[in-house]
């Protein structure tokens, strides 16, 4: 036990204060419960954000940059990527990835939750999108999305509260040529206020969204939920990383070790305990934990710990057009999407699809970069008639591939190592799988074709890129079998009752749709169901000891510690 | 070097037009110091060397070091205000939402509604009407 004192004892506590963190601290204050919040980061500061400096392309990347090893700020921890073809991208700060996130607020698909029994790959979901999309439409109100209803891409239901934003001149010439190919387009939803929204303003399309949004009106959790939680009386901890879980003799968890600012050590007690610290920090944090009846990490039973890691391989395509389409501005965000190729044709050779989303390609300086243009010559005699040919005048295809779950892809402690407090730093083992390759080329040659029926005169196809691992998902699985999954359908750990994961990790397959929708649904229907079962619900004990004791739980204290009641 | 990246046009500035040399190396490091060494060091190595002939096996065999090297020299380019005149860009300045949604207009969603649902039926997917 660490020499600090013992803070108080909330209701539940929160380990990580992005958008799961966000709408799940909601959902129990909203229920009258004592909510403490750790999170290793800070607000975000936007004085920091540029978009209306001369500077602003050239520093956008350094304070906003999605890559904590590039990052490096206080609150980052380094991630061995050595071993992956992707590096992992997240923001450590109240807010999370939302505070960096291009806000593409995609739901999943009917299909993406039985890819088992609909393609033989993958695992199912122990839940449906009929069971989701009620917390879809309720955490589309919480974050102001903008979008329509009516996409014919997804069952009938209520849209998003706020207008779409505007196509513009290039999503016109996309959607026209869309329809003459037949082909599915729709206005794209953002999490994106197109008008004030709660504490949103409506956003002028300065296509910064992802470096700073100086507006405000972006959906980020620490503009649309931290002040109104804080507000509510929930408990937020800034600068607060967490070492450990500690466990009691009964495998239960009695509550988080974490360290602050100074480098000092704290115990925050909590009878209730939820992660949601993202596909890396969630396993990290267990793997930190072990004990003598869980020696490979708390929650591991099933060995699934860290497995299965999945990040969305991601491809881009830029047309060129003779017309202005003012493409340094827009939603960035995304102006439409293509959901044409998304579900399973096994005579493409591979399962599965992808979403695109048409984005514009920023200013100047962004048309040097070898990211998207490759190493299309830019230099020297053709610098300024490139200068010409792309500024305003280029339209970008965004393209998210579903990852299918591999075992070998995974999160591991590295043995070497250390963030600034002495722990140990995640590694990430990842490759991309046969199937992605195949389905990128696929799209890639599609998106393509969009692009030169819509008028581009050339394409260039971005080189692939490390840092696209915005999506971190699947390292602690869903399921219904304890021996095959780590949390069940409601997030609960099958091996500690009192230890619940609600955020991406938790999903058994990856779709292929940016994930912050369902994360965020996803959040809060286990929250909901998590204060249905503290007022209403038996306790029961840790897995581990109901094998043990043959007849179940009837201990009254170890009930005390499971429900705080 | 800077001029061997951005020469001069009939229309528009060369680097050292655009004083990326002097005064816009002093902004792109005033606001990008990690930016610094890696540029002494480019520096230092092209010492002596033909411009032309330096740059373009920089390219070839150290390409990080090229794309600092343009970092900075496109960084300091594109800051200069004649340049961003020159190519009519303003930065990113505030374009308000227009009130009427463009994607009503010529009648470009019907076409897509007509050609019905796209998404796979599962044993519980509801249907649209």
């Amino acid at each position: 036990m660490p020499s600090s004192q013992m803070n108080t004892e909330p209701d539940i506590l929160i380990i990580g204060a992005g958008p799961t963190g966000a709408v799940a601290a909601k959902c129990f204050a909203e229920a009258g419960m004592h909510v403490s919040v750790l999170e290793q980061g800070d607000w975000p500061d936007y004085s920091k954000a540029r978009a209306d400096h001369p500077d602003f392309e050239l520093t956008a990347g350094r304070y906003w940059s999605g890559n904590p090893n590039r990052r490096r700020a206080p609150a980052d921890y380094p991630i061995n990527d050595s071993e992956s073809d992707i590096s992992a991208v997240l923001y450590n700060a109240v807010g999370g990835g939302t505070v960096i996130y291009a806000a593409h607020w995609q739901r999943n698909m009917p299909s993406d939750f039985c890819v088992r029994t609909l393609d033989g790959v993958g695992d199912d979901w122990p839940l449906t999108y009929e069971d989701l999309q009620p917390y879809y439409e309720r955490v589309e109100l919480e974050f102001g999305v903008s979008g329509l209803a009516g996409d014919p891409a997804f069952p009938p239901g209520k849209g998003p509260p706020l207008p779409a934003g505007p196509l513009g001149p290039m999503g016109r010439r996309v959607a026209k040529a869309h329809n003459q190919l037949g082909w599915h387009w729709w206005p794209a939803p953002n999490a994106i206020a197109t008008r004030a929204y709660g504490p949103l303003k409506p956003c002028t399309q300065r296509a910064t969204c992802m470096w700073g949004c100086v507006e405000g009106a972006k959906a980020s959790v620490d503009r649309t939920h931290w002040p109104q939680n804080i507000r509510r009386g929930v408990e937020l901890i800034t600068g607060a990383r967490v070492r450990r879980l500690e466990v009691n003799h009964r495998g239960l968890v009695t509550g988080a070790v974490y360290v602050d600012r100074d480098g000092v050590d704290h115990f925050q007690k909590a009878s209730l305990t939820v992660l949601a610290a993202g596909g890396i920090g969630t396993p990290r944090i267990l793997l930190l934990s072990p004990s003598s009846k869980s020696p490979d990490g708390l929650a591991n039973s099933s060995g699934l710990v860290g497995r299965r890691l999945m990040m969305h391989p991601f491809g881009t395509v830029v047309g060129l057009f003779q017309e202005d389409l003012g493409s340094t501005h827009g939603l960035w965000g995304q102006h439409l999407h293509c959901l044409q190729f998304y579900e399973t044709d096994t005579s493409r050779g591979f399962v599965r699809g992808a979403k695109w989303g048409l984005q514009p390609t920023g200013g100047p300086l962004s048309m040097t970069r070898s990211y998207p243009w490759g190493d299309n010559p830019i230099w020297g005699s053709a610098f300024h008639t490139e200068i010409r040919k792309r500024l305003g005048h280029s339209a970008m295809w965004g393209i998210i591939c579903e990852d299918l779950p591999d075992e070998q892809n995974r999160v591991v402690l590295d043995p070497v190592l250390r963030d600034s407090n002495g722990i140990p730093a995640p590694k990430i083992i990842y490759r991309m799988s046969e199937n992605s390759g195949r389905l990128l080329q696929f799209h890639l040659a599609r998106a393509r074709e969009s692009l030169e029926a819509a008028g581009a005169y050339e394409t260039v196809v971005a080189p692939l890129i490390r840092e696209t691992g915005w999506h971190l998902l699947g390292t602690t699985k869903m399921g219904n079998n304890p021996d095959h999954a780590v949390v069940d359908a409601w997030g609960r750990c099958h091996d500690v009752s009192n230890l619940y994961i609600f955020d991406g990790s938790i999903w058994p397959s990856s779709s292929g749709m940016n994930p912050t929708a369902t994360i965020a649904a996803m959040a809060l229907r286990c929250a909901e169901h998590l204060v249905g079962e503290r007022r209403h619900h038996e306790p029961r004990c840790s897995r581990a000891i109901y094998s043990r004791r043959l007849g179940g739980c009837s201990d009254p204290g170890e009930r005390r510690l499971s429900f705080g009641q | 070097m800077a001029d061997v990246l951005i020469p001069a046009s009939a229309d528009f500035l060369s680097a050292s037009e655009a004083a990326v040399a002097a005064e816009g190396l002093d902004q792109v490091l005033a606001v990008r110091p990690d930016l610094e060494s890696g540029l002494k060091q480019t520096l230092h190595s092209a010492k002596d060397r033909n411009p032309t002939n330096f740059v373009g096996e920089l390219q070839t065999k150290d390409p990080d070091g090229f794309a600092e090297l343009a970092e900075v020299v496109a960084g300091a380019y594109f800051m200069n205000a004649m340049v961003r005149a020159g190519i009519g860009y303003h930065g990113q300045v505030p374009r308000p939402i227009e009130s009427r949604p463009d994607y009503l207009d010529e009648g470009l969603l019907q076409s897509v509604i007509d050609r019905g649902p796209i998404y796979r039926r599962t044993p519980r997917t509801k249907q649209h009407p």
